[in-house]
């Protein structure tokens, strides 16, 4: 994968349709094109959209991208004070489709429909390659985003419509919501082909959905393991259903005789199940297991997508170890601050899962968190990158705490306030994610290397 | 009362307050009645009735007055 290119490639010819809801509201790719040309901001800045599974909503974001206006896209379940809170941290120069009016903005009525929200005066200044926000997973209380590039997102959708063999007269439907990165890649991968998505918000237990899946001609669903669950509890058998090509299985872990009930039943009826594996932090997906590697490893996260590369770092003589992913989707880093918002990227292409695994040829298993990654207010820390930084400034380890880093000092000259403020700085996270103990010696095994289980022990003490 | 079992259905799977009424009850009305409140109510309704609901009838059942209709076609007499 190479270079950034458009979202939506220059070939695809204006009167196809891009989005079409039930109700017949439908956006074609000509009038997205035209609607990214004009878009109501005079001035730049980031957008922040609460998302809707909407033809009008999801324009506005395909808008933006296209004109290269970085969107900041949040569930509508955020309650009023958490968006009053991000405006105030982010300083967006519009905010769409939030109906409690911000102070400092002014109200506008957009074509379509959807109330839009003008800031009076500047917004905070983006980086030029800053294209998407989404939430960090499980955190829609925490101001805290993903930062992704306009080559990440353009080059997951690529890889993802390749990997999975996505051609313009396929249909995507909107079975998940488009603030999360997997329902945001299945619109993405689709757009990336010239492809139409159904748009809809209702759930896989209507009928409403599944007369759009059936009037749509949809040709894939993507779920996750909760779909999945409700689908095998309606006995959903995927007849009745010529259109259909495959469904993916994203977004966490489906176990293996769920697996295997989803391969026969889609088989019986000449279709694929596909499973996939990834995080915000890289776009999307990074993993791909077809129908035919999940028939040969059921309980594979499957291969790397076109242009990934997946690693593993693990101790002699172990197995298992580390996963790293490396590829164009990597995320930038992430933002809680508006200074956050120019920072270029951070990472390199390279990134720590957070999960443990292994590989068997190109097919990776996954076993376990990290226990060495962590979470803490819904970021993710790498304890061995914390360590790094404290060993630069004395003899100090982490270990997790109960969603905190318990970090152990052991020389008296440095500053248990200081350091703790410090290192909750460097990691932007709040103070009280880092609490700091002092000790007389930092407990070591006979090899040299630290004890980190009795420093485990030790927290809370 | 017969028409209690699928009352006490609907109350228990949906978790609600005894005093509601769920006879006047559709699908996504009441924020309990979410797509996962859908499933625990198919299986309540299941269980309750020792039926098994096909699945055009678990998408079917968007209402109280729905439910009572699917199980007299499931040959239920005594709602």
């Amino acid at each position: 994968m190479s270079g950034e290119r458009s979202l939506v490639p220059e070939w695809v010819r204006s009167e196809v349709v891009a989005l079409r809801s039930a109700t017949g509201q439908s956006a074609t790719y000509g009038q997205l094109r035209e609607r990214a040309a004009a878009l109501p901001l005079p001035s730049p800045g980031l957008v922040l959209v609460k998302t809707t599974n909407s033809v009008d909503v999801i324009s506005t974001y395909v808008a933006c991208f296209l004109a290269g206006v970085p969107i900041a896209l949040i569930d509508q379940s955020v309650t009023d004070d958490v968006v009053a809170s991000l405006v105030e941290t982010y300083q967006p120069i519009a905010v769409v489709n939030h109906s409690a009016v911000l102070h400092g903005y002014s109200v506008s009525l957009e074509s379509g429909g959807t109330m839009w929200q003008h800031r009076e005066g500047p917004a905070a200044p983006t980086h030029p390659d800053l294209a998407v926000m989404l939430a960090t997973s499980g955190s829609t209380g925490s101001p805290k985003f993903v930062k992704l590039s306009r080559s990440a997102v353009v080059s997951n959708a690529r890889s993802i419509a390749e990997g999975l063999g996505v051609r313009d007269e396929h249909r995507a439907i909107t079975s998940l919501p488009f603030s999360y990165s997997y329902g945001l890649s299945v619109i993405n991968s689709h757009l990336a082909v010239g492809a139409s998505t159904a748009v809809t918000d209702a759930a896989v237990v209507t009928k409403d959905f599944w007369n759009l899946v059936r009037n749509e001609r949809v040709s894939t669903i993507a779920g996750v393991p909760t779909t999945y669950k409700m689908l095998r509890q309606m006995r959903w058998d995927a007849s009745d259903l010529p259109h259909l090509e495959y469904v993916t299985q994203a977004g966490g872990r489906l176990p293996d005789p769920d697996r295997l009930h989803f391969l026969d039943t889609l088989a019986r009826v000449g279709k694929d199940f596909v499973v996939m594996y990834g995080q915000t932090e890289a776009t999307a997906r990074i993993t791909i297991a077809p129908t035919e590697l999940l028939r040969e490893h059921l309980s594979t996260a499957g291969r790397a997508i076109p242009g990934g590369q997946l690693t593993i770092s693990s101790e002699a003589g172990s197995r298992e170890g580390a996963v790293t992913y490396h590829g164009p989707n990597v995320m930038m880093g992430y933002a809680s601050t508006a200074e956050d918002l120019v920072t270029g990227d951070e990472l390199g292409g390279i990134l720590e899962t957070g999960d443990l695994g292994y590989l068997v040829g190109e097919a990776l298993f996954l076993t376990g968190r990290s226990k060495r990654i962590v979470k803490v207010f819904g970021v993710r820390v790498s304890l061995d990158d914390v360590d790094g930084w404290l060993q630069q400034r004395g003899a100090a380890v982490a270990v997790q705490g109960d969603d905190s880093i318990e970090v152990f000092v052991e020389s008296h000259d440095l500053e248990a306030p200081e350091l703790r403020r410090s290192l909750a700085d460097y990691l932007g996270i709040h103070l009280t994610g880092v609490r700091v103990t002092t000790v007389e010696k930092l407990p070591l095994l006979s090899s040299g290397k630290v004890d980190f289980i009795t420093l485990q022990g030790w927290v809370g003490r | 009362m017969s028409t209690d079992r699928l009352r006490d259905a609907f109350v228990k799977s949906l978790e609600l307050d005894p005093s509601v009424d769920v006879t006047a009850l559709n699908y996504r009305e009441i924020p309990e009645w979410d797509s996962i409140g859908h499933m625990a109510l198919v299986a309540s309704i299941e269980d309750a009735f020792d039926v098994m609901l096909t699945t055009d009838q678990v998408i079917a059942l968007s209402s109280f007055q729905a439910a009572r209709d699917i199980l007299k076609d499931q040959g239920v007499d005594d709602i």
